[in-house]
């Protein structure tokens, strides 16, 4: 048995170590959440299940890379899950790969995945911050979805919609914005009025 | 290249989602080492981070996790 108090990156650390009751642990502690995402991209519940099980995999294999760049695992994790199934879903859609994903854009980016303290303060904040989602307006929050969880592009969501392709980036762009500047004020790295 | 006309984009390219020019600005930022474009990618991740967790958590069989076990066994 495994305390709760270790944190995920200790955890990780003992991966990299090859223990895999320490896999085991962060199994326990967030594919829950990966699954739940994933299912946003993937309606095959066996297919999503397969990319949650693959990012874990991915995980084993460079915990000691991960470990060694810093990055937080919950993050690595979502970002890996999230990329995994977006492809799997355009593919069977037959859209074509994102331009980003060749050959894979997490080979190259651990330096861009947010820190373990930075994840820390926004889970100690969660409800504060679920009620921030909320106060996005709908519309946005409708494409913002459409980019993260069907993986679409500005182009193709304007096409779905049949809205002109400069609303819908100027949607996607104040939508992030608005995210973005109220989660700052959250952590305390930014002053803007909540 | 200044980079701070980029603010609005990082998270939409983490995503994948910007199709033209704006994407290769930020990538070319990125293979040159611009620290503040590394830096908002890694805000970005954060703030995509937080939108994920919107996503309802789903229940997984205990038979998945000992399959994910014993698959480390032929990694």
């Amino acid at each position: 048995m495994i305390a709760k108090q270790i944190t995920s990156e200790a955890l990780l650390a003992r991966v990299a170590e090859r223990d895999e009751s320490a896999l085991g642990e962060l199994y326990n502690r967030h594919a829950p959440g990966l699954l739940g995402m994933v299912l946003r991209s993937l309606s095959d519940r066996a297919a999503a299940e397969e990319v949650v099980e693959g990012a874990f995999l991915r995980l084993w294999s460079g915990a000691r890379r991960v470990s060694r760049e810093g990055a937080s695992v919950a993050a690595w994790l979502m970002l890996t899950a999230r990329a995994a199934a977006v492809e799997r879903r355009r593919a069977g859609l037959k859209l074509p790969p994102h331009i980003r994903a060749k050959p894979d854009p997490l080979e190259k980016t651990l330096a861009w995945v947010a820190r373990p303290e930075s994840i820390a303060k926004m889970e100690s904040r969660r409800e504060l911050l679920k009620k921030l989602i909320l106060q996005l307006p709908q519309p946005q929050r409708g494409i913002l979805d459409m980019a993260l969880f069907e993986g679409y592009t500005e182009t193709e969501i304007a096409r779905k919609l049949n809205e002109p392709l400069g609303k819908v980036q100027s949607g996607l762009r104040a939508g992030m914005r608005f995210l973005r500047q109220r989660l700052r004020a959250v952590l305390g790295t930014w002053s803007a009025e909540i | 290249m200044v980079c701070r006309n980029l603010d609005d984009l990082y998270e939409l390219f983490v995503l994948g989602t910007l199709d033209g020019g704006d994407g290769r600005e930020i990538a070319e930022h990125v293979s040159r080492g611009c620290p503040n474009c590394i830096y908002q990618l890694r805000e970005a991740t954060l703030t995509l981070y937080l939108l994920a967790q919107t996503a309802k958590p789903a229940r997984l069989k205990p038979k998945q996790k000992s399959h994910l076990l014993h698959g480390l066994k032929k990694k």
